[in-house]
């Protein structure tokens, strides 16, 4: 370690330049995974986050909150069927105005029953309550300038509300959500069409146990499935992951190139390495714990980069770092580089210390 | 007892469709303290002799002797450690490594059949690189030192070990005249000193004043002069 410490800090200028693109690809995967990630929660974050795993949804919607229908006979079913509490659910996806102004906002509704347990903790204001026409609004719309107490405009129906709160990490299918209640949005959906007929997207469930029964029609399906049916989430991150592996696995290779071409520049060294009795395990060691001291203080700049890049990418960017992944890619850093050290320890193996006798002068 | 007895070497390298015998049926006893000098045009075996003696190669037939100990029969994993403990080397051109200062090159050395202490061992390199006279040199590295300097630090990392045999590939080969004999004037101080052996494979004639034996080597036969 001492001494590969050494040859690093001599070399500095060298090893300098590695540490630059370590410190590069390292946080270029970093980023991507932090853009997937955002990109999974501007979709998703909404269902992500609420305390339910299971969802009762209707058979023909396929998994899909927004075209499932249940009636009201269906919900006094599933309540007196569930063991845990239920919650109702509609999702549906609208504009908004700041009053007064034309400029639209998107906005998907989240209808709840303020009672039960979909409804949202909040960061600001108060929280939704059963008052008629109150809106809790994820916290993105802060950006637009808009605070509790304003009112807003449903841009389809003129119905107004007033905003009583934010709350965090509330979206759906890229656009923030505004939580009201069930009864207000029927007020919303009868002001566009007087021959709206109540009814509920979905009922959200703490437990698939529904005492053995059947509901007509219905199907209990679990919070990942309902999320991956969500339109455009699986073929995003399909795409992003698939981008992503290959950056890794680009990376390993460029990093594998880099360390076989720094052992190959020492290949002389070693082998006087060798002739003066330094044992090929010593030698390796001191090559291994040099990538592994690279690949460590490039992973740490890595991490400090994308975490500050973080901190200060607009709200609006979605992108979102999320430890643990940072944790996984990381590992996956400094394993990948040690791999590729591995890989030139086998020529390191095949030096010759015969080559440095004889005055080879190259 | 000899400090080195190479006894009925024979080497030959496969060139092309016939053999080549490099070495034929070679003999050399060096005493504690002997300095010799090995002679012979470029292509004579010079190297490969010193490949052989050094626990680089094997030979095909013959058996090695260090300081009575017949090593030749060692198992080739067991060679590292010979070489660590028992030989020196000294190459044509320095060698050292470029990024530790003199006395590290040393203590790293030192370290690899250790003193009893670090006082001990910081003791010798002090020493030895007094008596070769690069005492200034102890925290230079090699870039900030001239040819003769960095040749006298490759002397003292061969000595620093306490071997019993010293193997000098050509060491005066890159010097000057001068700087050249001067080397090999400290390689005999040392090898007086310690009294230990050393083979030193050279053209340079000017310098064979300083030995105490010398040898030529003829198509694979050595001849004492």
């Amino acid at each position: 370690m001492r001494l590969a410490w050494k040859e690093i800090r001599y070399n500095w200028k060298k090893y300098f330049f590695i540490e630059i693109l370590l410190v590069l690809m390292i946080f270029m995967v970093m980023f991507l995974s932090g853009l997937a990630n955002g990109l999974a929660r501007a979709v998703s974050a909404g269902i992500e986050n609420m305390d339910a795993s299971y969802f009762a949804v209707s058979s023909d919607a396929e998994d899909l909150i927004t075209v499932s229908n249940l009636s009201t006979d269906t919900l006094e079913q599933v309540k007196s069927a569930a063991r845990g509490k239920t919650a109702v659910l509609d999702i549906q996806r609208m504009n908004l105005n700041k009053e007064g102004k034309s400029e639209k906002l998107d906005v998907t509704y989240f209808a709840v029953n303020p009672d039960e347990f979909l409804n949202p903790g909040v960061i600001k204001g108060g929280k939704l309550t059963s008052k008629a026409h109150t809106i809790v609004l994820d916290d993105a719309f802060e950006e637009n300038g808009i605070k509790a107490g304003d009112v807003l405009v449903d841009s389809a129906s003129g119905v107004e509300l007033t905003v009583t709160g934010f709350t965090k990490d509330a979206m759906y299918g890229h656009t923030p959500v505004g939580f009201i209640s069930t009864k207000t949005y029927t007020d919303i959906r009868t002001a566009i069409n007087p021959g709206f007929k109540a009814g509920y997207h979905a009922i959200a469930l703490k437990s698939d146990n529904l005492s053995g029964k059947r509901i007509d029609k219905t199907d209990i399906v679990s919070k990942a499935e309902i999320i991956a049916h969500i339109p455009g989430y699986q073929a995003e991150q399909t795409t992003i992951n698939m981008i992503l592996w290959v950056l890794v696995f680009i990376s390993a290779a460029i990093l594998g190139v880099f360390f076989y071409i720094l052992t190959i520049q020492k290949y002389k060294q070693f082998g006087v390495m060798k002739a003066i009795g330094m044992k090929m395990g010593e030698i390796t060691r001191m090559q291994f714990s040099q990538v592994l001291l690279l690949a460590c203080f490039g992973m740490l700049c890595g991490n400090i980069l994308a975490f500050g890049m973080a901190g200060i990418l607009p709200k609006s960017m979605p992108f979102y770092l999320n430890q643990m992944n940072a944790f996984i890619i990381s590992l996956a850093f400094v394993a990948i580089s040690l791999l590729c050290s591995l890989l030139s320890a086998g020529k390191i193996a095949k030096v010759d210390p015969v080559t440095i006798i004889g005055g080879s002068e190259e | 007892m000899f400090a080195l007895e190479l006894n009925h070497i024979s080497k030959a390298y496969q060139d092309g469709e016939r053999e080549n015998l490099v070495l034929n049926d070679l003999s050399l006893k060096i005493g504690k303290g002997e300095f010799a000098a090995v002679l012979g045009p470029s292509g004579s075996g010079k190297s490969t002799l010193l490949t052989i003696a050094g626990m680089l190669l094997s030979a095909d037939k013959g058996n090695i002797i260090i300081n009575g100990d017949n090593v030749s029969d060692r198992k080739q994993k067991e060679w590292t450690k010979i070489r660590r403990e028992k030989l020196g080397f000294i190459f044509q051109n320095h060698q050292l490594l470029p990024y530790l200062t003199t006395e590290e090159q040393l203590k790293l050395v030192a370290d690899m059949k250790p003193y009893k202490t670090k006082e001990e061992r910081n003791k010798a390199v002090d020493e030895l690189l007094q008596e070769l006279g690069i005492s200034n040199c102890n925290k230079k590295y090699p870039k900030q030192m001239s040819g003769g300097e960095k040749q006298r630090a490759a002397i003292a990392r061969a000595f620093i070990n306490r071997p019993e045999v010293i193997l000098a590939d050509e060491p005066t080969a890159s010097l000057d005249g001068t700087r050249g004999r001067q080397i090999a004037e400290m390689i005999r101080q040392e090898v007086k000193i310690r009294n230990t052996a050393a083979i030193m494979v050279t053209h340079d004639e000017r310098i064979l004043d300083l030995v105490d034996s010398v040898y030529r080597l003829d198509y694979g036969n050595l001849l004492k002069i």
